[in-house]
């Protein structure tokens, strides 16, 4: 499986300490979620695409992961302008679209949008496991970070684990239908991967005490804020206060 | 099945949040450390399975899990879930950000009230006991997970309710495959590792 892709790259985006650029992560992620108005969406979108842009992104690879959304946000278009009441826009065939339902759409569209594009550039710039490390920096459960670090060293072996199972049961001529054989054999294969992985959880805890293991991973890198990274937040939270004001404006003007 | 990210309103990210932190809260109080690598290793397990896909009729379901996950890790699997859905947020874009909270309530407090009442049939001798519970723990975990889900949606907004009513029910068939598939993991496990189950005293360990 191909992980991690935008994580390795030079742009400014890139420089910045982990630590600032998940919390402007988080905090532009929740101020986009929260914004009411389409106007205020679209400056948020403007500002995602431009994080995208200071990250040097290669498109095509970030317009492929807003696929998943982008299909939820299709159901939506599907469902909205239909059944939202309010003043009618025009009709398609018999069914009327309503202004409301229309603009909610949009504004649904634009929020999502802009949310992933920041967390793309933001969060995912940096490799889970350096994420990890600007989470414990910022105190986060340490038990919590633990699991995360061991999910991802285990996900690969499991990975291949569950290949070498998926061919062995090709072999023995095994093809999925909706039938209860098929049923029960997912769920044997799943739990042989369980069984293996409580097994080689156990061998691996074990190894971990004799070689010292505490509970906690020492640190080769330590995280140094520089002027770069305040100037960052600090144009981050300017920027979210912006979308905030052209928020209220809009509301209380109620456009 | 996880909600994307822009359509939920403030008040039920921020309450599904505060709830999963709760929940949180007490699963990494239990957690012992000696547990770690196994919970790790079943949430990899997880975030796997969940790319699997079941043939359902002319299309097809992938997994969830989430009341497998209940049954074994008990009150651990507001980790497993929470860290599962963190990464494929993170990787793949899966679900969202915002929403970790709110998604992992909806998957994880069904999982662990489910395990909380059933779990313990799950080692009983009698096998259509352990196979009944097993089917419930599944079945009805999902579908109290997409219940949860529909009705996070329906809370941002009247005008949610087709969106969620729809939501719902395309779960229920899923929540069908997702039972049998959890009866066959248990009568395996009962054969070949059956102190993974939880046995009478519940709690986060395997």
């Amino acid at each position: 499986m191909q992980f991690e892709t935008f994580a390795f790259g030079n742009s400014f985006i890139h420089q910045l300490d982990p630590r600032i650029r998940l919390v402007c992560a988080v905090f532009c992620a929740f101020s986009i979620a929260l914004l009411h108005n389409v106007l205020s969406a679209a400056a948020g979108l403007g500002l995602g695409c431009a994080l995208v842009a200071a990250a040097a992104l290669p498109p095509l690879v970030v317009l492929r992961r807003l696929v998943p959304l982008n299909l939820f946000v299709l159901l939506v278009w599907v469902v909205l302008p239909f059944s939202v009441p309010g003043e009618a826009l025009c009709s398609i065939g018999p069914f009327g679209v309503s202004l409301q339902g229309f603009s909610l759409a949009l504004l649904i569209t634009l929020k999502s949008n802009a949310i992933i594009l920041t967390s793309l550039a933001l969060a995912c710039t940096m490799q889970v496991a350096v994420l990890v490390r600007a989470m414990e920096a910022l105190r986060l459960p340490g038990k919590f970070c633990q699991v995360i670090f061991f999910s991802l060293r285990y996900f690969q072996v499991i990975h291949r684990e569950y290949r070498r199972l998926s061919e062995a049961m090709t072999a023995r001529a095994f093809v999925p239908r909706t039938n209860l054989h098929t049923f029960k054999t997912y769920g044997y294969l799943i739990s042989m991967l369980l069984v293996r992985s409580l097994n080689r959880g156990q061998r691996v805890y074990e190894a971990m005490l004799c070689r010292g293991y505490t509970g906690s991973f020492p640190a080769l890198r330590q995280f140094r804020l520089v002027g770069r990274d305040i100037i960052f937040l600090v144009f981050c939270l300017v920027a979210l206060a912006g979308l905030w004001a052209m928020d209220i404006y809009f509301y209380r003007n109620s456009l | 099945m996880h909600i994307s990210e822009g359509i939920l309103s403030a008040p039920v990210l921020f309450g599904g949040a505060a709830l999963s932190i709760g929940g949180l809260t007490v699963a990494l109080r239990r957690l012992e450390p000696q547990h770690i690598p196994q919970t790790a290793l079943l949430c990899a397990v997880f975030f796997l399975a969940s790319f699997l896909r079941v043939p359902l009729g002319p299309g097809s379901a992938h997994l969830v899990l989430c009341g497998l996950m209940g049954a074994l890790l008990g009150w651990g699997a507001f980790i497993g879930i929470f860290a599962a859905l963190l990464l494929q947020g993170l990787l793949f874009q899966f679900g969202g950000l915002t929403t970790l909270g709110v998604n992992t309530f909806n998957m994880a407090a069904p999982a662990v009230f489910l395990s909380a009442l059933l779990g313990r049939y799950l080692s009983s001798p009698n096998a259509l006991a352990a196979n009944l519970a097993a089917f419930c723990i599944g079945c009805i975990g999902l579908l109290a997970a997409a219940l949860l889900t529909a009705v996070s949606l329906w809370i941002s907004g009247e005008h949610f309710l087709p969106v969620a009513q729809a939501l719902f029910i395309a779960h229920i068939p899923v929540a069908v495959v997702e039972g049998l598939v959890t009866v066959g993991c248990v009568q395996f496990l009962r054969k070949v590792r059956p102190d993974a189950l939880p046995c009478a005293n519940q709690g986060s360990e395997k």
